[in-house]
């Protein structure tokens, strides 16, 4: 290589160097987020007043699904306990607390082991499917999600609305187990109709509940 | 034909055999296999719930010789209610784990089991797939559901000229329900589904009440 080839070859790395020199510090540069900028400050300010530590909040003491579903019923077996309406299947009858053999042929009942109908836990009716066309729970099987459930005692007026229909086998206590986190009222007969080897399930919510009292 | 050959025909023929014997013996009837969960060493499965909008979930259910545990977690809260069965004195509890609380109710009527079965055994209500329901099947079906080879059931029942119909579809293996339907006379119909199915045994703590546990109602009805 001569003299001359050896200083151009020589220029060039240089300017390729100076290149890059250039090339990394832009890089840098563009790379500093605010986050970097907030910390150069955090470092270079003079630190001002201490952070004061967040206040103590106790934490809210848990309260039991059971709590408040521990209440005797003030009524004695086979009382009337006030009067069940669905309307979209023309049902109007009194229910009567316990629903045991006997009361059960009567009209519908309270399962004791469910709660009463005070706006908490979970309210449940049973009541025959009957053979006889629109007799007890003969028709429950017509009721369907939104239709309207009212049950009236002395008091008050609850109206509940069907939020879920399904079926069980006899032994599935857990459709009576209700907790205080909200108010229901589950209704339940026999189905099939003639064969009976399940119950069929109406669950509904509570959505108003009027005083009758003047 | 070499003697190679013959070796290797014979043991095809062989495996052929062994195969379509393992098949026969493991054909059950429908019948067999209703009542197959009763020699289970116990069963797990799960199924969803829903009472409302706010309260949905899953139930998982553990079923052990006399024992059984429901746990219902609600989805959208997370909290959990168990439900235990202890028949053995006619009571069953309710429970809140989180508040180790519970309400007992205790059938007054119900039959009791023979007095040898100690404290800490449990009862649960025999099969409902008994020789009662088998006399009432109207039509049997072998399919697959969810990979499963299942036996399809239909129950039908007739009342004043109505119609409503049952049907199961029972897991070949387990003799358990994995899906159920009931349809209504209008042609509506509602569904359930079993999953996560599992044999026991499982451990005897699932069974026992809490240590612990307060007691804050005791029913009695009949």
């Amino acid at each position: 290589m001569n003299k001359r080839g050896w200083k151009y070859q020589k220029a060039v790395f240089l300017i390729l160097l100076l290149l890059i020199i250039i090339a990394v510090f832009i890089f840098y540069e563009s790379e500093k987020t605010p986050m970097d900028e907030d910390v150069e400050d955090l470092i270079t300010e003079p630190i001002g007043e201490e952070p004061t530590e967040p206040e103590f909040v106790e934490p809210e003491p848990y309260v039991s699904l059971l709590d408040g579903l521990d209440k005797e019923s003030p009524f004695s077996s086979g009382e009337s306990i006030g009067r069940l309406k669905i309307p979209v299947i023309n049902l109007d009858m009194t229910v009567i607390e316990n629903a045991s053999a006997s009361n059960l042929n009567r009209t519908l009942a309270r399962m004791i082991s469910s709660d009463l109908p005070d706006g908490k836990g979970n309210f449940v009716i049973s009541g025959h499917r009957m053979y006889q066309y629109n007799s007890h729970f003969n028709r429950l099987d017509e009721v369907e999600i939104g239709d309207e459930i009212v049950f009236e005692d002395e008091s008050y007026r609850y109206y509940y609305e069907v939020e879920s229909i399904t079926f069980v086998e006899p032994s599935e206590i857990w459709i009576m187990l209700g907790n205080n986190r909200e108010s229901m009222l589950t209704l339940f007969t026999c189905t099939p109709i003639a064969r009976a080897t399940h119950r069929l399930v109406v669950f509904s919510s509570l959505k108003e509940m009027i005083s009758l009292e003047s | 034909m070499s003697k190679r050959m013959m070796i290797v025909m014979t043991m095809l023929i062989g495996l052929l055999a062994a195969y379509i014997n393992s098949e026969v013996i493991s054909a059950e009837s429908w019948q067999q296999v209703l009542s197959k969960s009763e020699n289970l060493e116990g069963y797990y499965y799960k199924t969803p719930y829903k009472f409302s909008e706010r309260n949905m979930g899953v139930i998982e259910v553990w079923h052990q010789g006399y024992a059984s545990r429901l746990e219902m977690t609600n989805s959208l809260t997370g909290e959990t209610m168990i439900l235990l069965t202890r028949q053995t004195d006619g009571t069953f509890y309710q429970i809140d784990p989180e508040a180790n609380e519970a309400i007992a109710y205790t059938y007054t009527d119900i039959e009791l089991l023979p007095q040898d079965l100690d404290e800490s055994r449990y009862a649960v209500a025999g099969s409902r797939f008994d020789q009662n329901f088998i006399d009432r099947v109207s039509s049997v079906e072998e399919v697959d559901y969810r990979n499963q080879p299942v036996y399809l059931l239909e129950n039908k029942s007739t009342h004043g000229g109505q119609e409503e119909i049952y049907r199961v579809w029972m897991s070949k293996e387990f003799g358990l329900p994995l899906k159920e339907e009931m349809q209504m006379a209008d042609g509506r119909i509602h569904r359930r589904i079993y999953t996560d199915m599992k044999e026991g045994p499982f451990p005897q703590e699932l069974f026992v009440l809490p240590e612990g546990l307060n007691i804050i109602r005791e029913m009695r009805f009949n």
